[in-house]
This record gives structure tokens, C-alpha cells and sequence, in this order.
């Protein structure tokens, strides 16, 4: 049996495991985009705050793969699944055949539109490990960040970055932060809590455009920065 | 694989095996030292309602949803056992939420501790087994 696994994360390294229990000798081959050892995708904001470090984010040992006899081609995205001919092409020309087939990408980051977005020199999302790697590199001590979401993401981003930037202002469309675990008296106490760490929320409020470095708020308001984090889901 | 297995009609409710663990767990040498003026936070703990008692740690699932669960890969099965590696872990309490016989605790330091067997001390065999006056917990194969 040739399986093949796009995807090198938590629902991958689960399958290898769950194949590996039932059929240890099928060939296993991962491929995936991020050219890194599978690593623990939470803890980009860990490695911001400096509490963790690349090795010890590996979401499994050094020698994993080669225990778990998986053929690895990292770097590499899947372009095509040609499903009759049981087959993926990679972004480099190469087709890889296969028997199964597991789809194990996890998600993108959306990116609502905004008007003058491509203006912005220093924009991130922040769902990856060069997402966090590219986000250290253009902050400095003064640094305004302005982050659009105050979800989970949002506020763990910004939680990593805080004790490396001078401000941080978060945007979020709805009434309170983290609309989505929290009802408005719990949102309230962790509003307060996160506030003394001097990151500040404008909520009731989205970015309409951008020009440059300076936001336009849908009230009206402008707010200026020199880093954009984009975390709305 | 071996386990720690609970006889409940023998179990006195002394908590002598949580002494035990944490004693073991220390890695001291002497007993007396080692716990001595101490608020003990071991990782085998008693149950006791309505004068039934019972010793609780870590069952070594075949199936461990701490494992699953851990974000970072912290926790792993080694030969059976199922072990933090501490220097990984990052207090996130997935595992504690995860563990559906609550096995998992949090340490002083803000990290999670879990039975182990007492492979990782330098007992090499469950000490809360050696401590138990009667018999109530047992180390065997089933
Ligand atoms: C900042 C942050 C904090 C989080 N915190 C927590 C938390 O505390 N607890 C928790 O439980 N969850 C948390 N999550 C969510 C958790 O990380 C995800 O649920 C989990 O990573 C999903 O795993 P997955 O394997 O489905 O996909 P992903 O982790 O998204 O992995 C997708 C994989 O597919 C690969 N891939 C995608 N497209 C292609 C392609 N075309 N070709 C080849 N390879 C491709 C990628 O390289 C990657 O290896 C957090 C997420 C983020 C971003
Ligand atoms: S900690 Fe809980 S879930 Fe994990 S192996 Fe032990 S009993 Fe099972
Ligand atoms: S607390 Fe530690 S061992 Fe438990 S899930 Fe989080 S990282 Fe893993």
C-alpha cells in the first residue's frame, strides 16, 4: 500500500500514527510546504515570547520519520490531485502516484478586503512558523503594531510580541474580544487584565483603508503604525 | 505491560502512597528530608466519599487522549509508559483537560507532572505499590 499525506502538522503526524498501528509495512510518503520538521503550530507565539526555541518546538523527535519509515519532501507544494490517475503533482513538475490519499492541510488565513491594502509595507498573518520568524525580524523596540482581530490568534500574537514593541493596538469588528469563547462580562475581565500590558482595543470597529502607514477606521479614525498583523480567522 | 492497579475494599484512605510519591518523585535520598515541612503535590492521589476510598494515577491508556491532545508533543508512550519530556512542555493544560480520570496535575513551576511508573526517578518501580501498607494498590500484569 503507497499512502501519500499532503500536510506535515498535527492531522498528519496523527495519521502516520494511526497507519503505523494497524500496517507497518505501507509506504508512507508526507509531503509538505513548510520546509521544517513537523512543529507545534501553537507555539509560534511561544517562540515570540521567548519561551520556547525551534528544536523544542518539534512537535515530534528528530528521528521520526525515519521510525516511522516515511519518505519526507518538504518545501514542496501540492499543485493538482488528479484523482483518476491516483496521482499529485508538486509545484517543481514532480508526480507522485498513490493508492490512499489524505488531504491534511489545515486552513489559510482569510484576509478580508481592504482598500489600499497592498500600500502596506510590513503586513503578516500569523499561522506559521515563518509567518513568526518574518514578524520578528521587522519589529523593533518602537515599534507601532496595529493587529485586525482580537480573537484567540489576535491576542496570542500580541501577547508574544508585547515585550518587544512599543505599542500594540488591536482592531476587532465585534462588541468584545475573543467574541467567540467569551460573553461580555467574562470579555470585560480579560479586557482589563490584557490592557495593563499596554495593548490597547478599539472594538465596534474595522479597518475601511489603508494608505500607507496610517489605517482608516470605519468611524472615521486614523490610526498610524509600522506593522500589521492580520489574525481575523 | 505492568500497571498500578487499585483493590478499593483494601484501601485505608491513609494517603501513605501520596507521601510515597512525592518522596520518590523528589529524587532525595532521605525520606525525612525529603518531605519534611513540605506541601506535598504528588501525582497519585486518594478519592474518598461516603467511606469508600481509592488511590487515582495515570492508567497508562492503550489510547492516551493526553497524548492526542498535547499540543507540543511533550507527552509520549515509551514501551507502554506514558512520559513528559519537561523540557518541552509549556503549561498549556490541554492534557489535564484531555485526561478523562483527571491523572494529570499542574507542578509548582507552572508545568504538568503525570505517573510515570517512577521509570524516570531513581526508584525504577512504583513507590507508592512499595508504600502501601495493605496491599490496596498493586504493580502486576492483567
Ligand atoms: C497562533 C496559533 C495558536 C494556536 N493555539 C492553539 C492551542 O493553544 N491549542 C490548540 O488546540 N490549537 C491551537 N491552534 C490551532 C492548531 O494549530 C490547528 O488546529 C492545527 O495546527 C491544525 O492542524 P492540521 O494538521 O489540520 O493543519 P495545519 O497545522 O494548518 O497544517 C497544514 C499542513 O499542510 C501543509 N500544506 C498546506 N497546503 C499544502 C500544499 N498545497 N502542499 C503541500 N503541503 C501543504 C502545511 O505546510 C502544513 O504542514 C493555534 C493556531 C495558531 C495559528
Ligand atoms: S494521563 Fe490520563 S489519558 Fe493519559 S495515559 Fe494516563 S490515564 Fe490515560
Ligand atoms: S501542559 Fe504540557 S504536556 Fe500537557 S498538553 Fe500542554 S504542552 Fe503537552
Amino acid at each position: 500500500m503507497k499512502y501519500v499525506i499532503i500536510g506535515n502538522s498535527a492531522a498528519a503526524i496523527g495519521a502516520v500514527e494511526g497507519i503505523r498501528q494497524v500496517d507497518s509495512d505501507g509506504e508512507i510518503t508526507i509531503i509538505s510546504k513548510e520546509p521544517y520538521h513537523t512543529y507545534s503550530r501553537p507555539l509560534i507565539y511561544y517562540l515570540l515570547y521567548g519561551k520556547t526555541d525551534e528544536q523544542r518546538m518539534k512537535y515530534r523527535k528528530d528521528d521520526f520519520y525515519e521510525k516511522m519509515k516515511c519518505n519526507t519532501i518538504f518545501g514542496k507544494a501540492v499543485t493538482k490531485i488528479n484523482d483518476k490517475l491516483q496521482q499529485v503533482l508538486l509545484d517543481d513538475g514532480t508526480v507522485i502516484s498513490y493508492d490512499k490519499l489524505l488531504v491534511a492541510t489545515g486552513s489559510e488565513p482569510f484576509i478580508p478586503p481592504m482598500n489600499g491594502l497592498d500600500t502596506v509595507d510590513k503586513k503578516f498573518t500569523f499561522m506559521s512558523l515563518d509567518d513568526a520568524k518574518g514578524l520578528e525580524k521587522s519589529l523593533s523596540p518602537d515599534s507601532k503594531v496595529l493587529i485586525i482581530g482580537a480573537g484567540l490568534i489576535g491576542l496570542k500574537c500580541a501577547e508574544g510580541i508585547s515585550r518587544k514593541v512599543g505599542k500594540i493596538t488591536v482592531v476587532d469588528l465585534a462588541d468584545r474580544i475573543l467574541s467567540s469563547i467569551l460573553d461580555e462580562e467574562a470579555a470585560q475581565i480579560v479586557q482589563e487584565h490584557i490592557e495593563k500590558y499596554n495593548i490597547e482595543f478599539i472594538l465596534n470597529s474595522s479597518v475601511k483603508s489603508f494608505s500607507g502607514n496610517t489605517a482608516v477606521l470605519s468611524d472615521g479614525r486614523k490610526i498610524d503604525f509600522d506593522v500589521l498583523v492580520i489574525a481575523v480567522g | 505491560m505492568k500497571r498500578v492497579y487499585v483493590n478499593e475494599k483494601w484501601c485505608l484512605g491513609c494517603h501513605l502512597c501520596e507521601y510515597y510519591c512525592a518522596y520518590a518523585n523528589s529524587n532525595e535520598e532521605d525520606m525525612v528530608k525529603a518531605l519534611k515541612d513540605i506541601v506535598i503535590n504528588p501525582r497519585i492521589k486518594i478519592e474518598e466519599k461516603d467511606g469508600i476510598s481509592f488511590a487515582v494515577s495515570c492508567r497508562h491508556c492503550d489510547e492516551p487522549l493526553c497524548v492526542k491532545g498535547c499540543i507540543t508533543g511533550a507527552l509520549t508512550v515509551k514501551d507502554g509508559v506514558i512520559t513528559v519530556d519537561k523540557n518541552k512542555c509549556v503549561g498549556c493544560f490541554t492534557c489535564i483537560l484531555c485526561c478523562p480520570y483527571g491523572a494529570v496535575s499542574p507542578t509548582d513551576e507552572g508545568i504538568i507532572q503525570k505517573c510515570e511508573l517512577c521509570i524516570n526517578n531513581t526508584k525504577g518501580t512504583p513507590y507508592c505499590v512499595k508504600g502501601c501498607p495493605n496491599n490496596a494498590i498493586v504493580f502486576e500484569e492483567r
